[in-house]
């Protein structure tokens, strides 16, 4: 019971003090699994690159993951639950009162200056992932050397399979509208036939 | 964002249920790559929110603590169908994920080393960078009018993808700059309010 309430305080506290999503919550997540002992370091790694081969933020793939560990079925969901409650308790609660001033000046003003701030974040998300999709990118490489790679052997520094799917998938979604699914998956397939080319 | 809306859709919360849990099935690569799915089913085809109401709900749910997909599920749900919305709607986006990874743990099964899963992903986040980097172009072409929200996003780009600065630190100077705006230049901020007065009489697009 004790180990119970344990997994629930921890994610709940995860939940709650985790701000900006995915690969920021990384560092919170790792302490307070280590700090519990409830998983290895190496373990830890291992479910990161998990959640990155997963559906669903990293948060809650761990929360599931070390719930199951330590307490089975019962801690996955406990784990889980701690993680999520946070999230709508909070915005349950914040949602009506920023509903509430929606049409004051003041707030249309300061959503004028985050909504072109919340773009650039998503664009930066483009460009987090690319850097592990699409290059090579050796640990704490620099750009400069990384171009250096590029000028002098292009094959070590890029992905041509990945880069060839990315700008397919441009071309493709912008011709043709499908549905961000079917790309997906289709990308995936070419990933697996592209590799008996590459 | 008002819990309401124009004409009720029958089995709302179900269909939040199961549209959410279809978008969290196929969320690789972090929340983000749920804004794709996203803008194709709640705002291109179902029409349930429409463009700008959803960079706004974006921005409140990178803000919030919690994972952003999560938190924008829940602010969706809300929005359509109250709390009991939100509840279904960060249900279907949790779900997946949750039985997923219980099925793995159960299994223990290595699967992230097999070469054929490997080469899978390398194909999907190939394509999940280009699909999220086409939302983030089309939601710049509604955002970025004048000079200053072309330098905020620019700004926001540099600081976080190249400096690494935290992203909430980013969200927060935007709120600031919005907020000294609204004191410093009236003129500004009459202009931008008599712009957002106008797109929500008009007519829906």
């Amino acid at each position: 019971m004790s180990l119970l309430f344990e997994l629930f305080y921890s994610f709940f506290r995860i939940g709650l003090f985790s701000f900006g999503g995915g690969y920021a919550m990384i560092p919170l997540i790792q302490s307070e699994i280590l700090h519990h002992g409830w998983l290895t370091a190496d373990q830890f790694a291992d479910i990161v690159a998990v959640a990155e081969m997963t559906p669903g933020p990293i948060a809650v793939n761990s929360a599931t993951y070390v719930g199951y560990m330590t307490a089975g079925v019962v801690g996955s969901m406990v784990a889980t639950a701690g993680v999520t409650l946070p999230s709508l308790l909070l915005i349950l609660l914040v949602a009506g009162f920023v509903s509430r001033y929606q049409k004051h000046p003041l707030y249309t003003m300061v959503f004028y200056g985050l909504r072109p701030v919340v773009v650039g974040l998503i664009a930066s998300a483009a460009v987090f992932i690319g850097k592990t999709a699409l290059v090579h990118l050796v640990e704490n490489q620099s750009l400069r050397d990384w171009f250096a790679t590029l000028f002098r052997k292009p094959l070590d520094a890029i992905q041509p399979a990945a880069l060839l799917i990315f700008a397919a998938t441009l071309v493709v979604h912008h011709k043709f509208k499908l549905h961000p699914l079917i790309l997906i998956m289709g990308a995936g397939l070419a990933g697996i036939l592209l590799q008996f080319i590459f | 964002m008002q819990g309401k809306t124009a004409q009720p859709i029958p089995y709302l919360r179900l269909k939040l249920f199961g549209t959410f849990f279809r978008i969290g099935l196929f969320t690789f690569g972090g929340g983000f790559a749920m804004l794709p799915l996203i803008e194709r089913e709640i705002t291109d085809h179902k029409k349930w929110v429409q463009a700008d109401e959803l960079i706004d709900m974006i921005a409140l749910a990178q803000s919030m603590p919690g994972p952003v997909a999560v938190n924008a599920s829940i602010l969706i749900g809300r929005h359509l169908a109250g709390t009991s919305g939100a509840v279904a709607a960060m249900l279907g986006c949790v779900l997946p994920s949750f039985f997923v990874i219980l099925a793995i743990a159960l299994t223990t099964a290595n699967f992230q080393t097999n070469p054929y899963v490997q080469q899978f992903f390398t194909g999907v986040l190939a394509a999940v960078t280009a699909l999220i980097l086409m939302t983030a172009i089309k939601m710049a072409r509604r955002v970025v009018r004048d000079w200053i929200t072309a330098v905020l996003a620019i700004a926001a780009v540099i600081l976080v993808a190249f400096f690494r600065v935290h992203a909430l630190l980013v969200l927060l100077g935007g709120a600031v700059i919005g907020l000294g705006l609204f004191f410093l230049h009236p003129a500004l901020t009459d202009h931008v309010t008599g712009r957002a007065d106008k797109q929500q009489k008009g007519p829906k697009s």
